[in-house]
Order: C-alpha cells, then structure tokens, then sequence
C-alpha cells in the first residue's frame, strides 16, 4: 500500500500559494515602512542639546581688554603709576560720631575743620517753613500723570513708603460681576466670560519690575474639557513670543496661570459646554493696570 | 451623477476640517500676584563619584541665588520624588513635578569633558507645558564651580524674567572696622553672594565711594592719601592704583561714563564744587557745571546723553538732569526734604536717590522726567544705592546706632521695594557698588 502523498497538480492552488506568499511579502513590506517611516504615537523626549560654553578666569580676558591696552599707552607720559603699598599712612580724619550723619558727598569747605565722609556744610536743621521751595515749581502732583485708579493699584505692587492721602477702595471687578447665569442659549454671556477670566487672577503671578510690562497684553488659548477644566494653552501670538523677550516673559507667565491645576476646573456654565467643547477661548492677561 | 457626489463629498470634509465656530474671547485678566515663582532645583547628576560634591553645591548656591531675587520660590529638596539620575537618562516626568507645584524645574549633570576638564550642564523645564525652556553646557576647571553656579542662575533668570540676571558680579565697598573714634576705611570686593572677600587696600588711609567701570576690571574711588581728596583708579587684575589727574582742588564723587572711557566727578576749587568729566584716554578734563551753588554726585544716563546731580542751587538739595554736554539744566525733584547720591539705573528708566526728610533717612526710586517718586526703604540712616547690573535691585548701606557709635551694613532691596535683605561682609561696610556681569 502506498504512503506517498497526493500530490497536487491543480494549477489553481499554485497560483493561490503564490498569491499568499506574495501577500505576506507585500503586508510584511507594509509594516516594515511602518514602523520604520511613520511618526511614533508617543514621541521620546529628545530635548535640544545643551550648548556648550567654555569659561576662563577673568583676568585672561581683561587683560587682553582692548580699552585697557590703550589706557595703558597714555598712562607713561601723564604720570607715573602710584603705588601706595609704600606709603605711611596719614593720620586718620576725625569722624564726630555724634554729629547726625549727613547724606552728601564730601566738599571742600569742611576738610580743615573735620573730615567727614559727606563734609558739606550742612546748614541748620531745617524748620518746617523752610522745606518749603524757594522757586515757583510745579508741584510733584502736577507732574504724576496716573490717575487714582491706577495708582492705587500700583502701590498694591509696588511699596511706597511716602505718604499718601487715603483713597476711596476701589471695588474688585469679581465684586462687580453678577453671579446670574444668562439664561440656557446659544452664547456666554460677558458676566460668565468675566467670571472665568476673574478664576485666573490668583494664579497669574505677573512679572512685577520687569522692564514693558506696563505696556502688554498676552492672549492665550485655551481648550477646555468636559469637566472645564484646562487641557491646552497656546499663545495667541506665537511669532510675537518668539520676537520679543519681553513679551515672551509676560505670555509665558500667563500660560503658566492658565495651566495652573489650583486655576481649573474654570467657573464656566457647564449645561452651555456644547457652545464652548470644541473651540478654544482666547483669556487675554492685562498686566496694566496692576504695574 | 459622479459630480454630484464630487461635490457631496467635498462638502463633507469641509465640515469636518472647519467646523463652523463662533471665537470666544474672554475680557482681559486684569488682576494678579506678586508671589514668587514656586520652581525646584534638583540635586545634579554626578557621572563619577569624584562630582558628588560638585553636583549637590552647584544646586545649591543656584537655590540660594534664586531664592535670594525674591521672584522664585524653590521648593525643598526632600519632597522631590524623581531622582537626578532619573532626571538626566529619562527626561522630567512631568506629573511628578507638577503635584508639587512646582512650575518650573532646573536640572543637570556634572561629566567629564574629552580633554579632562570638568563640563557642567543643566537644563530648564516648563513643568506645565512640558517642554525645555533652555540649556546650556560648560566647560572649565573644578575651581570655577561657584561661578558655573552664577551664570547657570543669570541664565535661569534670565529666561524665566526675560531680563539678564546679576549673580555672576561682584561688590565692591568700604570695609570699615577699629574703634569709632579712629575709624580704619579700605576698599573690599566680593562676590554679589559674599563669597571670595578680599581687601584692595591697606588700611591707614581713608577710602570713599568707590564705583565700577561699566567695562573693564577698574575702580574708580576717592582716597584721602597725604590728606588731599582726590580720585584715583585701580586695576583689579594688577592691584595697581593711580591718581586720576593733578587738579588743583580736591576731587571726589567720581563715576566712570556707560563707555568706560570717561570719569565725571566733583571738583572743588575756591569754595565751590563744579562738576567735570576727563577723558582717560586723552587725559583732557571738560566742565560741565558753572554755577556758584555746590554740584556734586553726577550719574550717567545709560545712552551717555544725561548727567543727574544734585544741586543746592534752588536753594535746598535737589537733583537736577542736564545734558552731557551741560546745557539744559532741570531740576526733577520737588518733594519735601533733601535729595541726594543719585544714580542712573542702567534700564535708563529710573533714578535712584537718597532722602533726608524730618530727621530721617530713605532710598527712593523717581522716573528722569521727575515722576513717580517712591520711597522704598528708610532707616535711621540708609545711603548710597547702587545699581545691580539689570536695574532690577539696588544695594546700599545703613547705620544703626550702638553703645559705641554706629554699626554699617549693606543691604539690597529689589526695586520694587520688596525683598531687602543684608549682604553679608565680615565686618562693618558701607558705600557699596556693584559690578557689571563678569566678562
């Protein structure tokens, strides 16, 4: 009895065999350009490389100053270098410790009698009538161009120890802003789009002293989710960000409040989410009238 | 029928890729705080066992520094769950980070370079967008780990604030010590930190108000040497010092110009104090004031086209703005009180002052246009401010009465008025100035 087995001589199959195999050739090719040519889902963090700096002493550089070598070609013909290591000390000036301590540089007038650090004659302690300005000048009031607004909210930022004549507190925006809902439609209204900004204002940690920021505004983009809380936040200029340093502090700061966890979930209407889920809201941070 | 369903289609993905959208637009957030920016400094890793010390120290004088600018807020390093190893191989984990409030995050390695010498490198996280703000490598001896620390600070600060930083400078000052009645004055520098002090001059010979040169390793300061005030120059690198010209009277009150190339100062001549300005390169000195009242303290402007100087030509002690060239003389300042050693911020957009006022001592902060006056800090007496390199803080010294006399300490303050905070020196000090960034 034979054990051989069939053999098959269907020229169909032979044709589907070589049709798998090239199959499985094409698809293997398939996820071989895959995983070689397509983007990772979740790309390495690949941070630019530092960049690199060598530091020397300082001296190897100042005395290769080129100011410094022509400074030192005309030092020989005015005068000889004085060294004062050799020097015997002269007698130490006097200094009258009891005398109140006088804030001006020292005049020539005083040397003989006393030298004091500031020896400027210094004339009787003023009396009251006497602070006053000779001349007619304007007043300082005259030349502080804010207005109380403004600086009462600049003396929240920055101190000021001069008096200064109380002002009426001025009313927080927060305070002002009704807490109704406008009713369910198809837009925010300005009070709940006040109430979201309002969220911000205890995260945004505004770059106090810094140099422009009087005179910035930074928009940003932010995308919300269901439960509104922030996911997303982009600059709304990001050439701009890109420009200017000043500018990038500021919008940088405002980014940072707008992802702030202690800022979200925002106050938004959540039963009007199907007017806001799918865009972005532009919150732009007004540094002004705080600077 | 095939176009039809052409533009079906069309019509179709349109809508998916612009889905009609009304723009939100919130009103301005116009409110905010001034609190420091809560960020963690991480330990370094440390490729050998030899950089341990290097990676745990660098960190460390950065906390300080940053901590010290009163605009950032670093968090202890015991509540820190990633590790630097981790930090440097894997990247930040960015969750970790951010459930410690931190917002921002400094990490870095200590490794050794090619040719051997020590490379430093870190890098500057934005916790909550998750990407890298900056980073930078350096390469030096083990010996300049402090300084690798202050430019590492100035470049942290200097991307989060968007101003350069003021770590990697130094101080010059008057050291005082000795008994009250013979009080011994010698010139002293430091880092801006208090570290590396060393005395420029011998004591025995009274030295006062020294300032730096915006541009090269040079002091220019009053000494009272054979008892005659006159304004000297000294040379850091060498220690080599020299008067600065033979005037007839006495010099004092000398600044150097924003271009290094010239010194105005106070002269004093027949009773009255003018000021001039010589050119060190010429060596030619030019009058600038011609008024029979006492000018005195004259500051640059940072462009080098105004002079501010105080003047009792109003009959008390102002200050007054004139052009470098003299001419357009104004006085700024019309409060009450007396005003004096002003100083032109290199931001050119404040002056800083000192004022007398009932018996009482302030530093002040006024606009060159004379507004905005403010008054920062006071004391029994608080004098001479000076200028960090950004134009962000200002130090200065002040005076407190004691059993024996006075006791002198510096101080800086951010001008703000906010932060004021000592600036440690081994003994008493006063007539503080700072340096520029280090070349």
């Amino acid at each position: 009895m034979s054990t051989a087995l069939p053999v098959d001589t269907n020229p169909m199959n032979t044709t589907m065999n070589t049709a798998v195999i090239l199959s499985l050739l094409f698809h293997g090719l398939i996820v071989v350009i895959g995983l070689m040519g397509l983007p990772y889902v979740k790309k390495p963090i690949l941070p630019p490389e530092p960049i690199s700096v060598e530091i020397v002493e300082i001296d190897e550089i100042t005395q290769t100053n080129k100011r410094a070598a022509a400074f030192k070609e005309i030092e020989k013909p005015i005068e000889k270098p004085i060294e004062l290591k050799e020097d015997k000390p002269p007698a130490p000036p006097k200094v009258d410790l009891q005398a109140p301590p006088q804030m001006i540089e020292p005049k020539p007038q005083d040397i003989k009698e006393e030298v004091k650090p500031k020896p400027k004659p210094t004339p009787p302690p003023p009396k009251e009538a006497e602070l006053k300005d000779p001349e007619p000048e304007p007043k300082e009031e005259e030349v502080v161009e804010e207005t109380p607004a403004q600086q009462e909210m600049f003396d929240n930022l920055m101190k000021n120890l001069q008096e200064s004549e109380p002002q009426p507190a001025q009313q927080e925006v927060s305070e002002i802003v009704s807490n109704d809902r406008a009713p369910l439609g198809e837009f925010i209204s300005s009070h709940e789009l006040q109430a979201l900004s309002n969220g911000f204002r205890r995260c945004f940690k505004i770059p106090i002293g810094a140099e422009g920021m009087h005179e910035m505004v930074a928009d940003i983009r932010i995308w919300l989710d269901f439960n509104g809380n922030v996911t997303k936040a982009e600059f709304d200029s990001p050439f701009r960000v890109q420009a200017d340093r000043q500018y990038r502090t500021l919008a940088e700061a405002a980014r940072r409040a707008a992802l702030d966890p202690n800022c979200s979930p925002v106050d938004i209407p959540l039963e009007k989410r199907h007017i806001w889920k799918d865009q972005y809201i532009i919150v732009p941070f007004d540094p002004r009238r705080m600077l | 029928m095939k176009l039809s369903l052409a533009i079906i289609i069309t019509g179709f993905l349109a809508f998916i890729a612009f889905p009609a959208q009304a723009q939100i637009k919130a009103p301005p957030v116009d409110g905010g705080t001034a609190e420091a920016l809560p960020m963690a400094v991480s330990q370094f890793y440390a490729e050998r066992p030899e950089f341990n010390q290097l990676a745990r120290d660098i960190p460390e004088i950065i906390t300080n520094n940053l901590r010290g600018s009163g605009l950032f807020n670093p968090i202890n390093q015991n509540a820190f769950i990633q590790n630097p190893q981790s930090l440097e191989k894997d990247g930040p984990r960015f969750a970790e980070w951010r459930a410690l409030n931190a917002q921002a995050l400094v990490s870095g390695a200590v490794t050794q370079a090619e040719d051997g010498r020590t490379r430093v490198e870190f890098r500057l996280w934005d916790v909550f967008s998750q990407q890298q703000l900056t980073g930078m490598a350096y390469m030096t001896t083990p010996q300049n780990w402090r300084r690798i620390a202050h430019i590492i600070s100035d470049e942290v600060y200097k991307r989060i604030t968007g101003e350069d930083g003021y770590f990697d400078t130094r101080v010059v000052y008057i050291a005082e010590s000795g008994p009250a009645t013979r009080r011994s004055k010698r010139l002293a520098i430091m880092d801006q930190d208090g570290a590396n002090h060393r005395y420029l001059t011998e004591a025995g010979t009274l030295v006062l108000t020294p300032r730096f040169s915006p541009t090269a390793q040079e002091i220019t300061y009053m000494s009272y040497r054979n008892n005659r005030p006159r304004v000297y120059l000294y040379n850091i690198d060498t220690g080599r010092q020299e008067l600065l010209g033979d005037f007839p009277g006495m010099t004092f009150a000398p600044r150097f110009s924003p271009d290094g190339n010239k010194v105005v100062m106070s002269m004093a001549t027949n009773g009255n104090s003018d000021i001039y300005e010589m050119d060190l390169r010429t060596r030619k000195s030019r009058r600038m004031t011609t008024n029979s009242a006492i000018d005195t303290a004259p500051s640059y402007a940072p462009d080098g086209r105004q002079v501010v100087f105080e003047s009792d030509r109003g009959g008390s002690q102002q200050l007054y703005v004139m052009d470098s060239n003299g001419s357009n003389v104004r006085r700024i300042t019309f409060g009450n009180g007396r005003y004096g050693n002003p100083v032109w911020s290199p931001r050119g957009d404040l002056i800083a002052f000192t004022k007398m006022l009932k018996g009482k001592f302030y530093i002040g902060v006024i606009r060159p246009d004379g507004s905005g006056e403010r008054l920062i800090t006071s004391a029994y007496h608080v004098e001479g401010p000076s200028w960090s390199p950004n134009g962000r803080v200002l130090t200065y010294f002040k005076e407190t009465p004691t059993g024996q006399g006075r006791s002198a300490k510096l101080y800086t303050i951010d001008l703000t008025g906010y932060n004021e905070k000592p600036l440690r020196t081994p003994r008493d000090g006063s007539d503080p100035a700072w340096s520029p960034l280090n070349p």
